[in-house]
């Protein structure tokens, strides 16, 4: 028990010295007149003051405070490269057993780990550091260690300054000479018109080993699947001119061969994310007779930004010829060598409105819009009345691509058209505007001309006893679409409610042109905070799982379920950033997770210069901690040091003792006020007088 | 004129139906002619509403007051038929009309003419006026004004032949008033198709390059 002096005075200390000035003038003059009891009168005054000023003596019980270590675990992407996250592991424990083993210290963890936000940030190991510190006062502080690769993204100027002084340690779950090959984006593009070019400029450098300096390989594979490889020196600009292959994402892989015995082949690879615009289409619309239906389908693609609109009309066929002179006809020829001979692979789609043969297009000419499909080619025949007839489309070579052979009946009956089972998962009417309800809320048509389905291609829409009244076929590489009543426009024009004929053709005509956003069998994943949702459209009955390889090789099987028609669903929740392929049994597609260039990847190389700056500030050290294989081994010994000394040295790791404690109880004694200072008093009071009345 | 359209030209059209405005569904009918009477009674909000939606949604009517050789007679060189029609037309939402202009598709649907007689020749015929589209439709216009008495001229008996002498006269003016209704019916069965005829060849040079 320790005991404190002080003066706890009854009046305030002024008001007490100023008296005893005031008593000790008559005292002073007494004693130098040589008075009698001037002494004993003297020390009565001084017991006098002692008892106002009322010294109290203290004791305090007290408890000694446990020095608080931080211990930051550095979780990041660039942790999981080769024995990192387990050395770490590993490391975390063993010095959480010794911490636990020094005397009057405990610990406090955090860890540091990649996040979806965190890709142009990288590690902030001194961010988890703050949080952590946040509840631990400053003179309980006994310093701070890292268990990193040192790649730290937010190393403040001084440490000191936010007002904790103890030795920050780096453990370097790495070797000192390892070596890395990697990619460096320099410049990529964003987006480019599909069919054409775009620049991509990288770099090639080599950390740890000075590079000999011959050609590596690199290699550019398309998310078609095709590639192509060349050579190329490190550390110089590379510029590579890159395919726009398809509308929307594409992704776009650049490789470098690996370096022999390099810690990480993550960042020897990037994937460019383009966004691929589309050339104006080519629509050739071929009406073979002047009808309302006409200036419906002339609306819909003059009003789409993205079409070129080439259209013919036959006014008059062949055979009706009435003898006017042809400067008074406003006729021009049909140009159908030039289109159907010379020009017809430029198109991107070639619709028949109500085409009959009239000896227009010879035989020859259908045969070439019979290889146009098969090259990747779009065919519509929107057809009415004329599909039945004897001079019905269905009678030429193109009959090879339609989907449905007409039986030479029509159907004349108001009927509401349905979208079919097939037709809820097929993204050209699923969900269309009307068919939530049954029977679906738009207006009526009143004509089909009937036909007998192939075996090729899906009925989508279906009329009276689910007659087909719209199919949607493949044809090699191309496609086929085939309506079989020309009423749409009653939709247009607001008839019995109207209908979504807008929609309804929009869809069909961009389906036919590839558009990606409407492909029936596709795979996509796409980035929702940590997760990632992998959708799978299919015309089947059952979505296979889709096996997921996220960026560091990890393969994950992630089961989809169906979550609406024609449409499955799964998640993967991934801590990784970066580029995950997607497989299925068909399909393989890429997803970016993050920014594919984030921070964490860049860099790989264990370091101590980074946090150099602030283990010399704070007197802590950087430690190896995978010179040998023997991990425990490299692990330094730990010991408290008190202030004012240099916290790291050869194989051993100080930690601040700071001899903080906390008073548990107080107790009081007062000196003077007690019995024996009222009786010093008075025996010094009596004794004054009796040798003054001597 | 069903004759002389599935002789002359690809359209092939059914037969010409009477209907009654008040009664029938008019929507199915690309044209509808409408000869104006003096007499034509005031139609029900109903039958308004009808033709209203009628024209907004791409539907044409030819209104014939075939009042072109009486006019001239008329108080004011007004008629009773085109009093008959304004009083139609001030119940309905028309757009501003102008005689057809030099290029308008209707002088070159099918036929390139300028003139558009029928029984008459001296009328004049009116349509919307052209610049600012609806954006709803496609610029077609949705109402012709004639007064040239267009069916008369188009009349002929079961044999084929024609029921009235047209005027000033000649088979000339028959010719031009059957060319007239087919460029009438071109117009409104393909739109501003014609007009855009002068961009194929561009579109055609660019393709392949």
């Amino acid at each position: 028990m320790d005991f404190t002096f002080t003066l706890n005075p009854l009046l305030p200390e002024s008001t007490v010295y100023s008296l005893i000035g005031l008593a000790a003038i008559p005292l002073l003059l007494a004693l130098l007149a040589r008075a009698r009891g001037a002494i004993l009168r003297s020390l009565a005054l001084l017991a006098l003051a002692l008892a106002l000023l009322n010294p109290v003596a203290r004791s305090e019980d007290r408890e000694p405070l446990s020095d608080i270590a931080v211990l930051v675990i550095d979780q990041s992407l660039s942790q999981t490269i080769g024995r990192r996250s387990q050395r770490t592991a590993d490391v975390a424990r063993q010095l959480a057993d010794r911490i636990a083993n020094l005397p009057n210290t405990e610990l406090r963890s955090v860890t540091v780990q990649s996040s979806a936000g965190t890709d142009q940030e990288g590690t902030r190991a001194f961010e988890s550091l703050g949080t952590a510190l946040a509840d631990i006062p400053p003179e309980r502080f006994a310093g701070a260690m890292m268990v990193t690769d040192g790649q730290v993204h937010d190393v403040p100027k001084s440490f000191r300054a936010q007002g904790y002084d103890g030795p920050v340690h780096a453990l370097i779950a790495g070797t000192r000479n390892e070596t890395d090959r990697r990619l460096v984006v320099e410049r990529s593009p964003r987006f480019g018109i599909v069919g054409q070019q775009q620049t991509f400029a990288f770099r090639i450098d080599e950390e740890g080993r000075a590079s000999d300096g011959s050609p590596i390989e690199v290699t550019i594979t398309y998310d078609d699947g095709s590639s192509s490889s060349f050579r190329a020196r490190p550390g110089q600009t590379v510029e590579v001119e890159i395919d726009i292959k398809h509308g929307g994402r594409n992704y776009t892989e650049v490789a470098i061969a690996p370096l022999a015995g390099e810690i990480a082949l993550q960042n020897n690879r990037t994937v460019i994310t383009t966004d691929g615009i589309r050339d104006r289409l080519q629509v050739l619309l071929v009406s073979g007779e002047p009808h309302p239906g006409e200036r419906t389908w002339r609306n819909l693609l003059k009003a789409d930004a993205s079409v070129d609109l080439v259209h013919f009309t036959i006014l008059r066929p062949p055979e009706k010829q009435d003898g006017t002179p042809v400067k008074e006809l406003s006729l021009i020829a049909f140009p159908t060598r030039e289109l159907f001979v010379e020009k017809l692979s430029e198109f991107d789609l070639v619709i028949f409105d109500r085409y009959e043969r009239r000896g227009i297009l010879p035989t020859v000419y259908l045969n070439n819009v019979v290889d146009y499909v098969r090259a990747g080619g779009a065919v519509l025949v929107a057809s009415g009345p004329d599909y039945a007839s004897p001079l019905s489309l269905y009678e030429t070579p193109l009959n090879a691509v339609l989907p449905a052979a007409p039986t030479g009946s029509i159907t004349v009956e108001p009927f509401k058209p349905q979208v079919t089972e097939a037709g809820k998962r097929h993204p050209v009417t699923r969900g269309l505007p009307g068919s939530e309800t049954t029977p679906p809320s738009w207006g009526k048509w009143f004509r089909l001309a009937d036909a007998a389905p192939g075996t090729q291609g899906h009925i989508v829409m279906s009329g009276p006893d689910d007659k087909p009244l719209m199919l949607l076929s493949h044809y090699g590489e191309g496609r086929v679409a085939l309506m079989l009543s020309d009423q749409a426009w009653l939709w247009a024009r607001g008839y019995d409610g109207g209908g979504p004929q807008t929609e309804l053709l929009r869809r069909l005509a961009h389906w036919l042109m590839k558009e990606p956003e409407l492909e029936e069998e596709a795979l996509a994943g796409r980035q929702d905070g940590r997760n990632l949702i992998i959708e799978r459209r299919t015309m089947a009955d059952e979505a296979g799982p889709v096996t997921v390889t996220t960026p560091s090789g990890q393969k994950v099987q992630v089961p989809l379920t169906e979550s609406s028609p024609g449409i499955w669903r799964g998640t993967l929740t991934s801590t990784e950033n970066g580029i995950h392929r997607l497989n299925d049994d068909e399909l393989s597609v890429v997803a970016a997770l993050g920014e594919a260039g984030t921070k964490e990847l860049e860099e790989l190389i264990a370091t101590d210069q980074k946090l150099r700056p602030v283990l010399d500030e704070t007197r802590g050290g950087a430690y190896w901690l995978g010179n040998d294989d023997n991990i425990g081994g490299s692990i330094p010994r730990l010991s408290k040091l008190g202030e004012g000394r240099a916290y790291s040295g050869s194989g051993w790791l100080g930690l601040k003792a700071n001899g903080a404690y906390r008073v548990r109880a107080v107790s009081e004694l007062p000196l003077f006020a007690t019995f024996f200072g009222l009786a010093l008093l008075l025996g010094l009071a009596s004794l004054t007088w009796f040798r003054e009345g001597r | 004129m069903t004759s002389v359209l599935k002789q002359r030209t690809a359209v092939e059209p059914g037969e010409p139906m009477g209907i009654d405005i008040e009664r029938d569904e008019i929507v199915f009918f690309p044209l509808i002619y409408w000869p104006v009477l003096p007499e034509t009674p005031q139609l029900s909000p109903a039958a308004l509403a009808k033709i209203d939606k009628y024209m907004k949604n791409g539907g044409t009517i030819l209104f014939d007051t075939r009042d072109a050789a009486t006019a001239v007679f008329s108080a004011g060189g007004i008629s009773p038929e085109t009093q008959a029609l304004r009083k139609l037309l001030a119940n309905l939402d028309i757009p501003p009309i102008e005689p057809v202009p030099e290029n308008h598709v209707l002088t070159k649907s099918f036929y390139l003419m300028q003139a558009f007689p029928g029984r008459f020749n001296q009328g004049q015929l009116w349509v919307e006026a052209q610049g600012e589209h609806n954006t709803t439709t496609d610029g077609v216009t949705s109402i012709i004004i004639g007064s040239n008495d267009y069916a008369a001229a188009w009349a002929i008996d079961a044999n084929g032949s024609v029921l009235l002498p047209v005027s000033p006269g000649g088979e000339d003016q028959r010719e031009f008033s059957y060319r007239t209704g087919i460029n009438i019916v071109m117009y409104a069965l393909t739109g501003n198709y014609k007009s855009d005829q002068v961009h194929v060849p561009a579109l055609l040079e660019r393709l392949g390059q």
